[in-house]
């Protein structure tokens, strides 16, 4: 969505002419610099670069505003290198590959875009006045695109400047359309730069400021993706290992592992202050909730529907697809939705037996508890045969309840659901619609 | 695989000028170290050589004056509102372009308008139409009369109708 957003608006907001023109304007501007420099092409081609550098950093001190949302690592960066082109021409990128190479040592990959498809040397050899031959330029770290390159990595490091990065991006032209080359390819190294004080100090008031909007743009296009990243950092920090490391521990014992999943989220809970536990301390507290606990495990396959245990136990297999060893994630894909839960409530039973509750010391059921506390007094309260007659309308009351609470359980998580699949329709719609609005305003503007 | 693009489909996309049109000011101040005095004439060929390689692609249909350089100024240059006044002494036209693609903000150490390019493309289009028959007047260029790179409010093209009725 910002993606698409920033390279409506930078097209909205820049200055349109026809791309043809645009291309020819920048082959005379390029051949007066080779003039400039007595036909040296490879001295002319760096120097192109260093005057685009300074053209789109006078742009980029204007967009400031604009340009601090983009992200300030430089690898995250680099997958905006498509919007910073349209920011740059107001043309898509179109169909390109991305290469990364990591070399031994180095810190960050080298990162190679190769785009099938260039507008600035679009039909560049078929006029006379095409002079600037590419053709025998060997071993130039700049080609035809050579401006394009200045201005990219003008706009990219002074982001990385805004946002207090410590390192910064050289792009170079490795491959060239216009030498004959099968596409255009920018190689983008990542190299450490110092930054001084006053650039430092500028970026750290700027850092408290931001919002990271990659970040939520991430998380509406690959939900799952980023839930296992985010658990794929927490267990590499914290356990220093790799979740198919930590998982693998567990293979063959997966009940105990989903055993463990209700056992933990209860302690968790307990982390808050330790308010579980304080409750539980009291022994009719304790009690209670445990009976409450026991019910909870008879009626869940009562109120909970089939569908919707089915369609969490699916989503938690697709959690572990690609963090656990695989024979794992077959044996959860086995398991029978409801044993899943079971097995929950199993491990949050554990846990409420570590935190106070004696399930052992328990009657069959709160009615068995009533009648015995009621023997131990002079008086009845209620004779044991009401007593049953209650627990019997009780059950059967329940269990009519079962179907509407059913229906509600269903009915939310359908909405849910639906609401969830209908983000990304919407999200079609609405950039359809968007474009339109925009091309509008980009008329009314003309 | 994709081949690149033609320069007939580059004619069909428009491209953002912003920082291109930076870096046309910073080509014109290596042009004032380098060919001094020769710039402006410079800056008029860049644009007739544009022209000469445009015209292969696309010319606007012959008509007169004032609607021929509306729809050349909104097609190529995206200068979709300029003012046209074709009667001045002498078959002068000035051209008013308050949203000129090269110029934007003033420039305090640049003498020459980057619009100077835009003169000699215009000129050259039209002449060349000529040249091939299929007008019967021609223009040329007269100057760049305001520019906002000096800083004022609109970009104004002077030209002179040679020919025709």
């Amino acid at each position: 969505m910002f993606k698409w957003l920033v390279g409506r608006i930078g097209k909205l907001i820049g200055r349109n002419m026809n791309a043809l023109y645009y291309s020819l304007l920048y082959r005379e501007l390029l051949r007066e610099v080779v003039d400039a420099k007595r036909g040296d092409v490879n001295e002319a081609f760096a120097e192109f670069k260093r005057l685009g550098e300074l053209g789109a950093l006078d742009s980029a001190h204007r967009q400031e505003s604009v340009l601090r949302y983009f992200p300030g690592e430089p690898l995250k960066l680099l997958e905006y290198m498509e919007v910073l082109w349209q920011v740059i021409f107001g043309m898509p990128m179109g169909e390109h590959e991305v290469v990364t190479q990591q070399f031994p040592g180095d810190e960050y990959p080298v990162v190679k875009y190769q785009i099938k498809r260039c507008p600035v040397c679009a039909g560049h050899g078929l006029s006379e006045h095409d002079v600037v031959d590419v053709s025998k330029v060997k071993d130039s770290p700049q080609l035809y695109a050579c401006g394009i390159m200045g201005m990219l990595q003008t706009v990219a490091n002074f982001i990385l400047g805004i946002r207090g990065s410590d390192h910064k991006i050289v792009f170079s032209e490795t491959a060239c359309i216009a030498r004959g080359d099968p596409y255009l390819e920018i190689t983008c190294s990542i190299v450490p730069f110092e930054r001084d004080e006053a650039q430092r100090s500028s970026a750290s008031t700027l850092a408290g400021s931001l919002f990271s909007i990659e970040k939520v743009e991430d998380f509406l296009n690959r939900p799952m993706d980023n839930v296992k990243k985010v658990l794929e950092d927490v267990i590499e920090k914290n356990l220093s290992m790799t979740p198919n490391e930590l998982l693998s521990h567990f293979e063959n014992y997966e009940e105990d592992m989903v055993r463990v999943v209700g056992y933990l989220g209860v302690h968790l809970l307990n982390e808050y202050g330790g308010l579980v536990e304080k409750l539980l301390s009291n022994a009719t507290i304790a009690k209670a909730a445990g009976y409450w606990f026991n019910s909870l495990k008879d009626f869940v396959r009562l109120f909970l529907p089939r569908e919707v245990t089915e369609d969490y136990h699916r989503l938690f297999v697709e959690l572990l697809e690609g963090l656990a060893p695989e024979g794992m994630v077959e044996r959860f894909r086995g398991f029978n939705s409801f044993e899943f839960v079971t097995l929950v409530l199993e491990g949050c039973q554990m846990a409420l037996e570590n935190l106070g509750v004696d399930f052992e010391g328990l009657r069959e059921n709160i009615w068995e508890e009533l009648r015995e506390s009621q023997a131990d007094q002079e008086a009845w309260w209620f004779p044991d045969v009401v007593l049953s007659l209650l627990q019997e309308l009780l059950t059967m009351s329940l269990k009519l309840f079962s179907l509407p609470v059913k229906l509600v359980v269903a009915s939310q998580h359908a909405q849910v659901k639906t609401v969830a699949g209908s983000m990304r329709d919407l999200y079609e719609e609405l950039k359809d619609h968007g474009d339109r609005i925009l091309d509008i305003l980009g008329e009314l503007r003309d | 695989m994709e081949t690149n693009y033609t320069r007939a489909e580059l004619f069909e996309h428009v491209a953002t000028m912003n920082q291109l049109r930076n870096t046309v000011y910073h080509v014109i101040r290596l042009m004032q170290r380098t060919s001094r005095d020769m710039v402006v004439d410079r800056l008029r060929a860049m644009g007739r050589r544009i022209a000469e390689t445009f015209v292969e692609t696309w010319t606007p249909k012959p008509q007169e004056p004032a609607r021929l350089l509306r729809v050349l100024y909104a097609t190529a240059l995206g200068s979709k509102r300029v003012k046209i006044d074709v009667g001045g002494p002498g078959g002068l036209v000035r051209v008013v372009d308050k949203k000129c693609a090269m110029c934007k903000y003033p420039v305090e150490d640049v003498d020459a308008a980057g619009c100077e390019i835009t003169a000699g493309f215009v000129a050259r289009v039209v002449q060349l139409m000529k040249e091939s028959g299929r007008l019967d007047w021609s223009l040329e260029v007269v100057g760049v009369d305001k520019s906002k790179t000096r800083g004022d409010q609109t970009c104004d093209h002077l030209y002179r109708i040679r020919g025709g009725d």
